[in-house]
């Protein structure tokens, strides 16, 4: 990405009503947020952190994340996600699948225990977020459920 | 010399040890709970994960989540900074049994120094002086009070598992012996899970001097002098100086021989720091190892010209400590001052928004601060937010650099604890070097 295509893109996403914006391209990632002031006093308005942008190099597939209509399976844990019970099997779930509650959907492996991941509502498997052998933190989104 | 360490910490001593890897070239990897999205140790790290939501226990504390992240990002050693699970034996076990080495003493060493009696028996039977006492556990009535007479009233009977000032109760008379033990051991059960209990001499003005030492694989013990930390409230130091106001030459060389030893009779690697309890006639006492950096460790890396951290990475590296003890210098004087996100006068804690963040700079003064304008303090951790440090030629000068500093200090839309610290730099016994660990309780009650 250019010089004046990051400026561009920090001042579009400053004048907009997006909280947060990450971006991966090829070679780069970039994750911009907004913290918002709590309002405990009058006239506090909105912060911005001078930590705010972080980028980093390294990169997959254009992932752009918004607020919109989806479920979010996040990782309960900190581990290295697998979508297959063991490496010749095959996936739990791919993308389009229609998948139930309480089905498991990955496994996130910490410490040598395998942790099946379930999904806590019926719908369907809209993306998968990451990538096999991937490690993940606490929270991370892992599958986009679109609920029926 | 590791590539990569992962800091199992927060705050500004998460940010000390990613200071030290940048000097020696080392990864840091930063671990962070999800309050502290925004914390600079998450910034400044090269890489970083997200361990847990905010309560201690599902994240900092939380051992497999520590370990996972370490799998992760391919670190080989870990920091665990002060307090969390730096003292957690259990926590090196298992790092160990992952293959990461622990930045720190061995398991053996925090379980003989982390049990307070055993400590002692291993202090006495190192030659290490301690104070009058019991032998281990105190039993039974009937032992106890032969014990008590012998010692000398007053006495204080301690919680063996415990520390932070829990599961202890001073007894000025053999009346109040058998409630005492009583109680102090069902506080003890209650907290620490273990009800043994044992006596000391009950000390009613010491002074709080405790000596750094350094240890490595090699068999090299050295000692870096004192620090006097007196000034505390409720066991939680507030000031600390190097060296102390006080002490002479010849008790400065014993104390230290007396840490090496206590080291040694651990087989202690890595940075610790023996605590005594100093009395005014010049003796002192073994009171307790701490088998870690500690907070206050910036005064004697001013005083000496030491990196501390650095020489716990190297150590555990299995770097050889090239510092002979008849090298070590102290020079000058070195003061701290603990700012923590507080009422100056109720000590309530004020976590929240800081708005205007401006820290002190100029000759002498150095400060350790994870905190920033537009900060807000997390309300789940300690209250603890800066370690404002001031050297100077002699004491006179650090402390008038520590006032200066303090009042060129600005941190606002948070009440701090400076109010306090810059009454305390006024007061006369303070200036002349004369009080012992009774003297903020006596200075709170005239305030």
């Amino acid at each position: 990405m250019e010089f004046n295509e990051l400026k561009e893109l920090i001042e579009l996403f400053s004048k907009s009503d997006v909280d947060r914006l990450k971006l991966e391209v090829e070679g780069f990632k970039l994750a911009l947020g907004k913290k918002k002031a709590a309002v405990s006093q009058p006239g506090e308005g909105t912060i911005l952190s001078p930590f705010s942008a972080t980028v980093s190099p390294g990169g997959e597939e254009v992932v752009v994340e918004a607020e919109d209509h989806y479920s979010y399976v996040e990782s309960p844990i900190v581990g290295t996600y697998y979508r297959s019970p063991n490496p010749s099997a095959d996936p739990f779930v791919k993308v389009g699948d229609s998948v139930s509650k309480g089905q498991t959907l990955c496994i996130v492996e910490a410490m040598k225990l395998m942790n099946e991941i379930q999904a806590e509502i019926s719908g369907v498997v809209a993306k998968i977020l990451v990538e096999n052998g991937e490690g993940v933190e606490f929270g991370q989104k892992l599958f986009a459920i679109k609920p029926h | 010399m590791f590539k990569k360490i992962l800091i199992a910490n927060r705050g500004e001593i998460a940010l000390r040890v990613i200071w030290a890897c940048r000097d020696l070239g080392i990864q840091t990897v930063a671990v962070y709970s999800k309050a502290d999205e925004l914390s600079l140790h998450r910034r400044f790290a090269d890489e970083d994960v997200c361990i847990g939501p905010a309560p201690s226990n599902q994240s900092y504390l939380k051992i497999p989540a520590i370990i996972s992240a370490a799998e992760i990002t391919g670190a080989e050693a870990i920091h665990p900074g002060y307090g969390f699970l730096s003292e957690n034996a259990h926590f090196i076990e298992v790092a160990e049994s992952c293959n990461l080495k622990f930045i720190g003493p061995s398991a053996h060493s925090i379980r003989t120094m982390g049990n307070k009696a055993v400590a002692r028996e291993t202090m006495i039977a190192a030659g290490v002086p301690v104070l009058p006492g019991s032998d281990g556990p105190v039993e039974d009535f009937e032992t106890a009070r032969s014990v008590a007479k012998k010692i000398g009233y007053p006495i204080i009977v301690k919680a063996s598992a415990g520390g932070g000032g829990r599961g202890m109760r001073i007894v000025n008379k053999e009346e109040s012996l058998k409630v005492a033990l009583a109680t102090a051991s069902s506080e003890a059960e209650i907290a620490f899970g273990n009800g043994d209990v044992y006596m000391e001499k009950y000390l009613t003005q010491p002074r709080h001097i405790e000596i750094q030492v350094l240890a490595d694989h090699y068999g090299n013990v050295i000692h870096l002098g004192e620090r006097e930390c007196s000034i505390q409230r409720r066991h939680q130091k507030i000031i600390e100086e190097a060296p102390s106001p006080v002490l002479a030459d010849d008790i400065r060389q014993k104390m230290g021989d007396a840490a090496v030893l206590a080291a040694r009779a651990t087989d202690y690697r890595g940075a610790g720091t023996v605590e005594f309890l100093y009395d005014v006639d010049g003796s002192f006492y073994f009171m307790e190892m701490n088998t870690r950096i500690q907070v206050e460790h910036g005064v004697t890396e001013l005083v000496t010209g030491l990196d501390l951290v650095k020489w716990q990475i190297r150590i555990a590296a299995g770097q050889k400590l090239n510092i002979r003890q008849e090298d070590v210098e102290l020079k000058g004087h070195a003061i701290e001052c603990r700012v923590n996100a507080e009422d100056p006068r109720t000590f309530r804690p004020s976590p929240g928004l800081i708005e205007h963040f401006h820290m002190p700079g100029g000759p002498g003064v150095r400060v350790d601060t994870a905190a920033y304008a537009g900060y807000r303090v997390p309300p789940n951790y300690d209250s603890m937010i800066a370690k404002v440090m001031t050297h100077g030629a002699d004491r006179e000068e650090a402390l008038a650099r520590m006032r200066r500093a303090l009042g060129l200090t600005v941190i606002e839309g948070i009440s701090t604890n400076i109010p306090l610290h810059e009454d305390i730099l006024m007061d006369e016994a303070f200036i002349k070097g004369s009080f012992s660990t009774q003297f903020l309780d006596n200075f709170l009650n005239k305030i």
